[in-house]
């Protein structure tokens, strides 16, 4: 569970001819599991939203966007800020209802909203 | 993004500095993948600082940090950010499975300009992201000389 995916790897021996976007960021992340789910925070300062990009795809939760530099304009006295395409992708367990996804993203950090499947009854056959 | 690199030194606008502590600095972020602790305790924001006409603009990363956690002040011409990144509090029987994310006391000494007043600065915190606007002393900003044609 929670299986970190090196996503690149995978969709190059999927499609080879096809332009893989330069990936060069993997947001640091927490997880946390609690008694009814999980919660994923994940640390990515000032995104675009726009390019900002969660979906569950094949049971594999994917986290995409771009984190533009904040300054660009002018003289850099100093430059440590990088400007990143980055890219997570998480395995997801069985146990997880992947229509329970919520997600929010405020003050640079992304939290991730999953909830785990109820059990289902357990079904009595009949025999005849 | 939070990492504990090679803190700069005081006053460091020398390029050669520079760019030694950003190579190493890249070093260092190109070997870290998940919890690696370095001797240092602090931990230091990435800042960008960009000098316009009229004023400059320090801008730092710094996500999932409280306003009441943060410390800006301007002490002997320097700026001086700092603070502490705590962990949420997540309730409901939480266990953490993994922590990537690197918390704790942060702190970055920036140099002031010596045109930079000190009595116009503003600060602002979106998406993250820390942006200090510092204005320059009017006397010093660019002034267009109207030129007389005879």
């Amino acid at each position: 569970m929670w299986h970190d995916v090196r996503y690149q790897e995978d969709n190059l021996r999927e499609n080879p001819a096809e332009e893989v976007k330069k990936v060069t960021y993997r947001p640091a992340t927490d997880i946390y599991e609690l008694k009814d789910g999980f919660k994923l925070l994940l640390e990515m300062p000032n995104v675009d939203r726009n390019s900002l990009k969660v979906y569950i795809k094949d049971n594999q939760l994917h986290i995409e966007g771009e984190k533009k530099k904040p300054l660009d304009d002018g003289k850099f006295l100093l430059q440590e800020i990088r400007d990143v395409a980055f890219e997570r992708v998480f395995e997801l367990g069985d146990d997880i209802d992947p229509d329970s996804i919520v997600a929010r993203y405020e003050q640079g950090i992304l939290e991730i909203s999953l909830k785990k499947k109820e059990k289902e009854p357990v079904k009595e056959i009949k025999i005849q | 993004m939070m990492y504990r690199p090679f803190p700069p030194f005081p006053g460091e606008f020398m390029r050669e500095f520079q760019q030694f502590r950003e190579h190493l600095n890249e070093i260092l972020k190109n070997v870290m993948s998940g919890d690696v602790h370095l001797a240092s305790d602090v931990l230091y924001p990435a800042v960008d600082v960009v000098e316009k006409e009229q004023k400059y603009i320090y801008a730092v990363e710094l996500p999932g940090v409280k306003k009441e956690d943060v410390k800006l002040m301007v002490k002997d011409g320097t700026l001086v950010l700092e603070g502490e990144r705590k962990e949420p509090s997540i309730n409901d029987g939480a266990q953490k499975i993994r922590g990537e994310i690197a918390y704790g006391k942060f702190q970055r000494t920036l140099p002031l300009p010596e045109n930079a007043d000190v009595n116009k600065i503003r600060a602002e915190y979106k998406n993250g992201l820390l942006v200090v606007t510092v204005e320059k002393k009017e006397e010093t900003k660019p002034r267009l000389i109207d030129v007389q044609v005879q």
